[in-house]
C-alpha cells in the first residue's frame, strides 16, 4: 500500500496505541525492533544519555549508544523493569524492541505517538529515505523461537543445567538465560503463563540467528528428554 | 520428571494453561463470557474493579479519590468500562472518562488531572474475546509488582466496602486526545516545522482501533499529508 501510494513510509499502531512500527517506501519492513533505534539515534543526537531497553531486545541500540558515548543497560522482559532500570540510570530514553518508546520527558510509559513525533522529526532532519535509514544502522536479525513442552517438567531445572552451555559467552541470568557473544545473542526464557521456553537469538544473518537459535534448542531437547 | 510434593508441575501448568482467567501483577485479563472467576465476567471485573479502588483510598487515605479510565475499541469494551465506571462511583471515586482512548494518552491524563489512578481498558493484541483492565498509580505509571500483589488480595478476600448514598462518586467526560497531542508537539526534541517543511505522505494502519483516529489526529498537527488510512 505504501509503495502503491509512492507514500514516503507506512505507520502501524497495535490496538491500543503503546507499541509502534514502520513501512518504508518500497513496501519493505522498517522493522519492529528498529522503532526505538532509530528514535534513540535522533534523542541522543540532541540530548546525549543514557539508555535502557529489555534483554530480548536487538544489540542495536547498544551500539548506537555507544556510537553516541553513552551507557546502555538491558533490563529484565517487562514494562515495568524497563521503566525501573531507566529510572535508575537516569536513561533519556529507552523501551522495548517490539516497538515501544519510552520518553521520560513526555511519561514513564510506551507511547507511540511520541515516537512517531520523534521518528518523524529524526527523519525530516537527516533528509534520508526509510530504506537509508534502516542501512544506516547495524544490522541484526532476529530468531524468534519456541520449544512447547511436556507436562511434569522442571523448567528452572532445565535452565540451570543450560546456564554452562556456552562456557565462552557471556551469561546473564536477570531474566531466564542470556548468552552474549561478541557478535549475537541468544535468550531462554519461560513462559509464566504457558507450558514453553521462549528461545530468541540475533545475529549478523537470519542464517546464523537460526543456527544459534536450533543449537540450542536441541541442546534443551535433550535435557528434557525431548526426542522430536 | 520432577514434582512439587504431591503434585505435578505439569499440573499446575495444565490448569495455568486452560485458564481463561489471569490474573497477574500488571493487571488482570480474561475471556468475555462463561463462568464467573473462570473468565473475565462482569462480576470479576466488579470485584476488581472494587480491589483497586480500596487499594488506593487507602494509600491515598481517603475515599473521594479520582480515577481517570480510558478503552480500546474492542468489541467488549463499552460493557467492561460502564462496569468499571459505575462501579468506582460506587466506591465513592470519582471518574474521569476519557471513553475511547489509548494506553499513552490515559497516562497522561492521570497527572494532568492530578488523579489519584487510572485504568485502562485493553488486551493489547490479543483476540476480540479477550479484554483486561490494566492498573495505573498517581503518576499514570504502571503499579509495581508488589502492589498489583496487594491488589489481588483485597480482591480474593473481598476487603473492600462500598459508599453509602451521600458519598457516591461523580462522574465527567473527557476527550483528552488533543491535550495529549499538544504536549507532544510542546516538547523540544518534536520539530514540527522540519516535519511540515519535508512534506510527507504516509499511510496509517491503526488496526480499527484507537489509534485509527489519534495518530491521524497527531499527523494533522504535525502538518503530515495522510495518503491512507486505514482506520
Amino acid at each position: 500500500m505504501v509503495k502503491e501510494k509512492k507514500a514516503n513510509l507506512g505507520i502501524v499502531v497495535d490496538p491500543d496505541v503503546d507499541r509502534l512500527a514502520f513501512v518504508c517506501e518500497d513496501g519493505s519492513m522498517f522493522g519492529e525492533e528498529y522503532t526505538l533505534v532509530a528514535v534513540s539515534d535522533y534523542v541522543l543526537k540532541h540530548t546525549p544519555g543514557n539508555t535502557a531497553s529489555n534483554l530480548s531486545s536487538t544489540r542495536a541500540l547498544r551500539d548506537v549508544t555507544v556510537k553516541h558515548g553513552q551507557s546502555y543497560v538491558a533490563a529484565a522482559v517487562g514494562e515495568v523493569n524497563v521503566v525501573k532500570a531507566m529510572k535508575d540510570t537516569k536513561a533519556i530514553i529507552g523501551g522495548e524492541g517490539n516497538g515501544g518508546v519510552i520518553y521520560p520527558e513526555s511519561h514513564y510509559g510506551r507511547d507511540a505517538l511520541v515516537g512517531i513525533a520523534l521518528f518523524l522529526s529524526h527523519l525530516a532532519e537527516i533528509k534520508l529515505t526509510m530504506t537509508a535509514l534502516r542501512d544506516s544502522y547495524p544490522v541484526y536479525v532476529a530468531s524468534k523461537n519456541k520449544i512447547e513442552l511436556h507436562d511434569g517438567i522442571d523448567v528452572d531445572a532445565i535452565l540451570n543445567e543450560a546456564k554452562g552451555m556456552f562456557p565462552d559467552a557471556e551469561v546473564n541470568l536477570v531474566d531466564g538465560v542470556k548468552f552474549d557473544f561478541p557478535d549475537g545473542w541468544v535468550h531462554l526464557r519461560k513462559s509464566n503463563t504457558e507450558p514453553i521456553i521462549r528461545v530468541y537469538a540475533e545475529h549478523s544473518s537470519k542464517e546464523k540467528a537460526d543456527a544459534l537459535a536450533g543449537q540450542v534448542i536441541s541442546s534443551v531437547k535433550k535435557l528434557a528428554g525431548i526426542t522430536a | 520428571m520432577s514434582f512439587v510434593v504431591g503434585l505435578p508441575i505439569g499440573y499446575v501448568w495444565r490448569k495455568l494453561y486452560t485458564l481463561t482467567l489471569i490474573k497477574s501483577i500488571s493487571g488482570i485479563r480474561g475471556t468475555i463470557g462463561g463462568n464467573t472467576s473462570d473468565n473475565l465476567t462482569p462480576l470479576d471485573v466488579v470485584k476488581f474493579t472494587s480491589a483497586f479502588c480500596a487499594f488506593i483510598q487507602k494509600k491515598q487515605n481517603k475515599r473521594d479519590v479520582t480515577v481517570v479510565t480510558g478503552r480500546d475499541a474492542r468489541i467488549s469494551g463499552p460493557m467492561v468500562h460502564d462496569l468499571v465506571n459505575a462501579t468506582l462511583s460506587g466506591m465513592g471515586a470519582h471518574v474521569i472518562n476519557l471513553g475511547l482512548s489509548t494506553t499513552p494518552t490515559v497516562e497522561v491524563a492521570v497527572p494532568h488531572f492530578s488523579a489519584n489512578a487510572g485504568i485502562i481498558l485493553t488486551a493489547s493484541h490479543n483476540p476480540k474475546q479477550w479484554n483486561a483492565l490494566k492498573l495505573l498509580n498517581e503518576a499514570g505509571e504502571f503499579i509495581s509488582g508488589d502492589e498489583g500483589a496487594e491488589v489481588l488480595r483485597l480482591a480474593d478476600a473481598e476487603e473492600f466496602t462500598f459508599a453509602d448514598v451521600d458519598h457516591l462518586g461523580s462522574l465527567r467526560h473527557e476527550t483528552f486526545m488533543q491535550q495529549h497531542i499538544d504536549q507532544i508537539l510542546a516538547l523540544p526534541l518534536v520539530n514540527a516545522a522540519a516535519i511540515a517543511h519535508a512534506n510527507f505522505s504516509v499511510v496509517v494502519d491503526g488496526v480499527n482501533s484507537s489509534g485509527g483516529v489519534f495518530v491521524p489526529a497527531l499527523l494533522e498537527a504535525l502538518g503530515v499529508k495522510l495518503s491512507t488510512n486505514f482506520l
